[in-house]
């Protein structure tokens, strides 16, 4: 008996987990096509001189053991989880809760009650009216944006650190975002873990993944390219199929075609739109949307510091009240082997809030090295990362997320165009893959070429 | 005797031969030897749908437009033949044509032209 193929593109985190979740069924022939040639896209890690330079995600599980992610990737298998202990996933907690660089004075504290004194107490007695709003959903029609609506209940000094905390970790202010969003994604910090490192990086995780892949039958194929998605009765050998998808090797001219009967895509709703033939209807609105979303960019340097740096902590450390940069983190604290023996390595982040890069990279550069004192004395720079237009931080800003579906039978978007409503970073991305999966699973008929 | 990283090449299959930026080139061909069909090991020197395979007299160029300065290249680099800062910049005289960085370009903004 055939299976039914289930096609899953881009390797990307979504793409991947996807996959595994759906390999772990034992019901689909999945396969994974890649453009590029590493599985991980923005969440792995290269290895330089020791150093491990993440592509993006900063070695950062932000909610660590209680946020969507971890109960993707550890949670047990009949609670809807993938569980990658038994595949050497493992998360290390940041040695504090989050940390503050302000006026060259570092802060740190070990849960999120012990960063509260250190703003006036106005802030503390309005924490419930935060936490007490209902922002599960969005709230629709939204003219009040993050930070005029948390005015209402906290000080500047208080909004900038928390603004500082959105730069570092969704590369947006609150000034660009709606007011349910901020609400819930300060909730769900507020009642979440500490931050994690994963083992090894975040290599650590997606090797993870592909060794659950591999155990469960599935491929994954690096280096091919999807051209083009048409309907199945397109081509002979695919007739039996829902999908005709055209898959070019890296270095052949002509795309080959294979059969499928769904497809999960992690490659972000503009390239989906291109290779889909005319032959799927999509809504102009949906069009619409996609045309109107722009992707939030970012930068982010790498420095390699020595081991004499005064702090010693992994906490994400925010700077509040620049223009520029929002925090920085240094998870070799928590995971000593992503840098050299007796070498720290450290992570920045800023938002782009101007299309000239090389101009933001060079500001951003000196407020670095004005807020933090000790950085010029011990530390040297790695690289520097910037990320917009097609490689961005985030394929949709957060608060504008794009839908999942569509409107094309068979087919779900993944990733981080895709957010589940208030989720940040990579659990986002987590938030919706379960409900992604679940859909396509129930539009295939398991075991059964339809 | 064969290094670690070739050994776990060999018993993961072919399929994943083209994992060099992780690996290193040689690492791979020694891996493959027995295995690569001739004619094959060609295709690794090329990029996306819109670069040249390398041939003579040929050069490793950046597209502007598609550049997005993420230094995935600089980090696959292991001859200081570029530098980036916003947008990246070969320098010829350092370049060995390893085609690491090719293969780490997430856009397909580096080219052989």
């Amino acid at each position: 008996m055939d299976k039914s193929k289930a096609v899953v593109i881009g390797a990307g985190l979504g793409g991947l987990t996807s996959a595994a979740m759906m390999s772990q069924t034992g019901n689909y022939d999945v396969t994974v096509y890649e453009r590029m040639s590493f599985a991980g896209g923005r969440f792995t890690q290269h290895d330089h001189d020791g150093f491990q330079i993440p592509t993006g995600a900063v070695h950062t599980i932000p909610h660590g053991r209680k946020g969507p992610f971890a109960k993707l990737i550890l949670g047990k298998k009949n609670k809807g989880g993938l569980d990658l202990g038994k595949r050497g996933v493992e998360f290390l907690p940041t040695t504090k809760f989050a940390g503050m660089m302000r006026e060259g004075k570092h802060y740190a504290s070990n849960s999120v009650y012990g960063l509260l004194p250190w703003f006036p107490i106005r802030n503390t007695l309005n924490m419930p009216r935060l936490l007490a709003s209902r922002a599960k959903r969005p709230w629709g029609d939204e003219t009040v944006d993050g930070r005029t609506w948390l005015r209402k209940m906290f000080t500047d000094d208080f909004i900038d650190f928390l603004d500082a905390f959105s730069n570092f970790a969704i590369s947006l202010r609150f000034d660009q975002m709606p007011a349910s969003t901020v609400a819930r994604m300060l909730q769900n910090s507020f009642w979440s873990d500490r931050p994690h490192i994963p083992k090894g990086g975040c290599k650590g995780v997606i090797d993870g993944l592909r060794s659950e892949l591999r155990g469960n039958g599935a491929r994954l194929k690096l280096s091919h390219e999807v051209t083009e998605i048409l309907p199945g009765e397109a081509e002979e050998e695919t007739k039996k199929n829902r999908f005709c998808i055209g898959i070019r090797r890296r270095g052949r001219e002509s795309p080959t075609w294979i059969g499928a009967d769904s497809i999960i895509h992690n490659g972000g709703h503009p390239n989906l739109l291109g290779s889909l033939s005319d032959d799927f209807e999509v809504s102009e609105e949906v069009r619409r949307r996609v045309e109107n979303t722009q992707a939030v960019g970012g930068i982010g340097f790498v420095f390699d510091l020595d081991d004499k740096i005064p702090q010693r902590d992994s906490g994400v450390t925010m700077i509040p009240g620049r223009e520029r940069v929002g925090g920085y983190i240094i998870p070799t604290f928590s995971e000593p082997d992503l840098a050299p023996e007796g070498r720290h390595m450290m992570i920045t982040h800023q938002y782009v809030p101007d299309p000239s890069v090389k101009s933001e990279i060079s500001k951003g550069r000196d407020e670095i090295f004005e807020a933090i004192p000790w950085l010029s004395d011990h530390g040297e720079e790695l690289c520097v990362h910037t990320y917009h237009r097609n490689w961005p931080c985030n394929r949709a800003p957060m608060g504008a997320e794009l839908p999942s579906d569509i409107g094309v039978e068979g087919i779900r978007l993944v990733g981080d165009g895709v957010k589940g409503h208030g989720w940040m970073m990579i659990e986002g991305i987590a938030s919706n893959v379960p409900r992604a999966v679940d859909e396509i699973c129930t539009s295939m008929e398991p075991g059964i070429s339809p | 005797m064969l290094p670690d990283a070739v050994l776990t090449i060999q018993t993961l299959g072919t399929e994943h031969w083209n994992e060099i930026p992780t690996l290193g080139l040689s690492t791979m061909a020694e891996a493959f030897r027995d295995k690569a069909t001739p004619g094959e090991v060609p295709v690794l020197r090329s990029g996306l749908s819109h670069d040249k395979p390398v041939s003579e007299g040929t050069k490793l160029q950046v597209l502007d437009d598609l550049c997005v300065g993420c230094s995935y290249c600089l980090m696959a680099c292991k001859d200081d033949a570029l530098v980036v800062e916003g947008l990246c910049e070969v320098i010829e005289k350092n370049c060995t044509d390893c085609l690491r960085c090719l293969l780490w370009c997430p856009t397909g903004a580096l080219v052989y032209a």
